[in-house]
C-alpha cells in the first residue's frame, strides 16, 4: 500500500549554487572595515555635536539679553498693581471724568453694560424692595394716585389678529 | 545549546584584535552559505542578497560582543538574517516590485490543492506559513526542507538533539500543510 503524499512532497526544492569562500571573506572584511570607520565617524560626530551645542547655548543666552524689553521691568509691573488697589473709588471717578476725552465711548458703554448685567443678577425678589417699604404701601399709593396700568401701557388698544400668533 | 566551536569563536571575537577578526572570518565562511541560502530564496536577486548579507555581517560583528549566549549562535544569526531580510525587502518593495524566487521550487502534479495555482502563489503561501511558526521550528524547517541538511548536521549546527529536531520538524510540517490547505482551498 502506497503512502499518501502530503502537499510538501509535491513542492520540491532545487539546489541553488552558493558563492565561493572568497565571497564571504570579502563580506567579513568589509563588515570589520565599516565598523571601524563608524567608530571614527562617531567620535568626530560627538566632538562636533559638543561644539554645535555650545554655539546654540551661547546664541540663546545672547538672545535673552538682546530681546528682553528694558522698558517694562518686572518690579514696576508689580508696583503698579499694588498702587492701584490703594486708590479710593472717588479718586478713580474724578480721574476718569477729568480725562473722559481720552476714552472711547464704545468701550465705556461696553464696560457699563457688563456692570449692569452683573448688578441685575444680584437683584432677587426678596431684596427687590427696600426693607422699609411694604407692598401694601405701594397698593395704597397706586389707589391714591389713580394710576391705571392698562391705560398707561395702551393695553386696551390691540388688534385681535395679533393674538393669533400664539 | 552552544557548540564548542561557536563558543571559541565568540570568545575570540569578544577579546578583539587580530585573533577576533580571524575568528569572525571563519564564522562568516561557515555560516555564510546557510544565511545566503536563507536570503536568496526570498529575494530572488543575487545583488540584493549580497547587500542583505553584508548588513547581517555588520550587525553580527557589531553585536556579537554583547551576545548573551542564551541560544545557539545559529539561532541568533538566523533571527538577525530574518529580520534584516524582511526589513530591507519592505523598503525595496516600496521602490521596485520584487517577485518571489519561484525558480527554486518545482511543483509536481497530482495534488488537488495545488492544482490551478502558480508556483509563485504556492511559494508565497509557504513563506507566509513559515512566518507564523515559532523560531525553533522555522529554523529546523529552513535547514531540513530548503537546505536539505541531515538531522545530524543540524544537530552539529544548533546543538539541539536529533530527537528534538525531528519532533520540531514534524510539527512544523504539519502546521505548514494545514496552513497551505486552508489558504489555497479558499
Amino acid at each position: 500500500m502506497s503512502k499518501k503524499k502530503d502537499i510538501l512532497d509535491h513542492v520540491t526544492v532545487k539546489e541553488k549554487n552558493s558563492p565561493s569562500e572568497d565571497f564571504f571573506h570579502t563580506l567579513a572584511t568589509e563588515a570589520i572595515k565599516r565598523q571601524k570607520k563608524g567608530r571614527i565617524i562617531q567620535r568626530s560626530f560627538r566632538k562636533s555635536l559638543i561644539y554645535f551645542g555650545s554655539a546654540v547655548a551661547a546664541i540663546f543666552l545672547f538672545g535673552l539679553f538682546i530681546f528682553k524689553d528694558p522698558n517694562i521691568p518686572e518690579t514696576i509691573v508689580k508696583k503698579t498693581t499694588s498702587n492701584l488697589s490703594q486708590l479710593s473709588e472717588i479718586e478713580i471717578i474724578e480721574y476718569v471724568s477729568c480725562n473722559l476725552d481720552d476714552y472711547y465711548t464704545d468701550e465705556i458703554i461696553e464696560l457699563a453694560s457688563v456692570v449692569l448685567e452683573n448688578e441685575v443678577d444680584l437683584i432677587s425678589e426678596e431684596n427687590f424692595l427696600p426693607p422699609n417699604i411694604q407692598i401694601t404701601d405701594i397698593e395704597h399709593y397706586i389707589d391714591d394716585e389713580e394710576i391705571d396700568f392698562y391705560e398707561e401701557t395702551d393695553l386696551y388698544e390691540f388688534d385681535e389678529n395679533e393674538l393669533l400668533i400664539f | 545549546m552552544m557548540t564548542t566551536r561557536d563558543k571559541k569563536w565568540i570568545e575570540l571575537i569578544k577579546t578583539g584584535g587580530n585573533a577576533g577578526e580571524k575568528a569572525f572570518h571563519e564564522l562568516s565562511v561557515f555560516y555564510g552559505p546557510r544565511l545566503y541560502a536563507q536570503i536568496i530564496k526570498i529575494t530572488n536577486d543575487t545583488a540584493l542578497t549580497k547587500d542583505i548579507l553584508q548588513e547581517v555581517f555588520i550587525k553580527t560583528w557589531l553585536h556579537l560582543p554583547k551576545f548573551e549566549e542564551r541560544s545557539a549562535l545559529y539561532s541568533w544569526l538566523y533571527r538577525i538574517t530574518h529580520n534584516e531580510t524582511i526589513g530591507i525587502l519592505r523598503k525595496e518593495r516600496k521602490r521596485t516590485h520584487l517577485s518571489i524566487n519561484n525558480e527554486i521550487v518545482e511543483i509536481l502534479p497530482g495534488h488537488s490543492t495545488l492544482e490551478g495555482h502558480s508556483a509563485e502563489e504556492i511559494l508565497s503561501v509557504l513563506y507566509a506559513a513559515i512566518q507564523v511558526l515559532p523560531q525553533k521550528q522555522a529554523e529546523v524547517f529552513e535547514l531540513k526542507y530548503f537546505q536539505q541538511q541531515t538531522f545530524k548536521e543540524i544537530e552539529a549546527l544548533t546543538g539541539t538533539s536529533q530527537g528534538a529536531l525531528k519532533a520540531s520538524y514534524h510539527i512544523a510540517k504539519k502546521k505548514i500543510t494545514a496552513f497551505i490547505n486552508l489558504k489555497l482551498n479558499h
